[in-house]
């Protein structure tokens, strides 16, 4: 599980689905879907399922998300207090 | 960046070395190496420095390290949390409740818990409280929601709930007959050796032994050296009830918002109470589906008619706090 995973994961909730999450991360669709599968096999957990046409995290993947966005928000504060002169 | 690196540096900052630190995370001493050389590298920034041989952190290798220290909690809370999820996931409940009061308990308890617990599968059972009770023994259910008797079911725990007296009824115009009784601070009368000579002649209609009341009560009235003639008994209360309504039957009835109208309860001499709650196993684990089953019975019993009556005992009380489940709302 590395940083990127996360941030994709984020881009497909928030697009709910593949396709546009890929063209926002600059990724390929295909390599996008392969990225998710990697994960959820890693995690052996399901992270999104198709709701009316629409992808939508799953519990599992709501915690995942969860986090993603604390270590995501963590990651930013750290590079900004490391480009502070002081 | 991989989460795992997070670790390699909190790990090289603890240790001071790379050998130690390498050692640690089982990965080679060179690996280490080019880690922190390229994430040097990519930020632009010296994150170590050597002082004496040891590994010691700059001051925005120290921003760095708690960082990487707050995003290390966060991903190992996410992976308790999912593992949590999945021991939740896997749960299966077999609850025992009563034709009587069962579908309230029901109606109660599983909205709340299926939201708190999606995947879990809840079967139910119905059945008198000894039926239950040899269910809950041969494990073919894990709790019942009944009542208990410590005496009657030594291999049993209760969660309770509510604390009920068992009383004798005897219809007021019968009642009025039995003259002046000794009163208790509730107003309601005592049961005396001249009233126990004079319900010995009435006809009653109670519970039959395959319910705890019906045992309780049995045990009661030899203990008192009372016979009534019995005319009539039956497993289920709506029907006991219904007769009692008639008004020309006595019965041993637990002293709950069922008090019928027209019929006089009287106490027994030493108090003869039954608890109800959750009762489980003694042998069975505790368990967090169980101790939120508990909960929303105490609210609901809280907020009905039988509120005077509740009763939690330490079991209880151990149970929740096991779980951190907060008893502020339970007012």
């Amino acid at each position: 599980m590395n940083e990127e995973d996360l941030r994709y994961m984020i881009a497909i909730e928030e697009e709910g689905n593949i396709s546009r999450a890929a063209e926002r991360c600059f990724v390929s669709q295909p390599a996008l879907s392969q990225t998710m599968k990697k994960l959820e096999s890693e995690l052996g957990i399901s992270l999104f399922v198709r709701q009316g046409g629409r992808l939508v995290p799953t519990e599992e993947g709501r915690i995942v998300l969860r986090h993603a966005r604390e270590v995501a928000a963590i990651r930013e504060a750290t590079l900004k207090a490391l480009q502070d002169p002081c | 960046m991989q989460l795992k690196h997070l670790k390699y540096y909190m790990t090289i900052a603890e240790t001071g070395s790379l050998s130690e630190a390498s050692r640690r995370l089982r990965v080679s001493q060179p690996v280490l190496s080019r880690y922190l050389a390229g994430l040097e590298g990519r930020l632009g920034l010296q994150l170590f420095e050597r002082i004496d041989g040891s590994y010691v952190p700059t001051d925005k290798g120290r921003v760095y390290l708690k960082g990487a220290q707050e995003a290390w909690a966060s991903y190992e809370a996410m992976l308790s949390e999912l593992d949590e999820l999945k021991k939740r996931a896997s749960l299966k409940l077999s609850v025992g409740i009563s034709p009587f009061h069962g579908g309230d308990d029901i109606a109660n308890f599983m909205p709340p818990l299926m939201k708190r617990f999606p995947k879990l599968e809840i079967s139910t059972i119905e059945g008198t409280s000894f039926e239950l009770y040899e269910l809950l023994r041969s494990g073919d259910i894990d709790i019942s929601i009944n009542l208990y008797e410590k005496d009657i079911m030594p291999d049993l725990d209760i969660y309770s709930l509510l604390k009920t007296e068992l009383m004798v009824g005897i219809p007021e115009p019968m009642a009025a007959e039995l003259g002046d009784l000794q009163t208790a601070e509730d107003g309601l009368g005592i049961l005396d050796e001249t009233a126990i000579s004079f319900i010995s002649t009435l006809e009653f209609v109670y519970l039959d032994e395959k319910t705890l009341i019906g045992q309780t009560a049995d045990m009661a009235a030899r203990r008192h050296g009372l016979h009534p003639d019995i005319y009539f008994r039956n497993s289920n209360r709506l029907t006991v009830e219904k007769i009692l309504k008639q008004g020309r039957y006595g019965s041993f009835m637990g002293r709950t918002q069922h008090m019928l109208e027209g019929m006089r309860y009287l106490h027994f001499p030493e108090r003869v109470y039954l608890y109800s709650g959750v009762l489980v196993p003694k042998a069975a684990a505790p368990n967090e589906t169980i101790a939120w089953i508990y909960y929303h019975l105490l609210q609901m019993d809280m907020e009905g008619p039988d509120r005077d009556q509740v009763h939690i005992n330490k079991r209880g009380k151990e149970l929740l706090a096991r779980y951190g489940i907060s008893m502020e709302g339970l007012t």
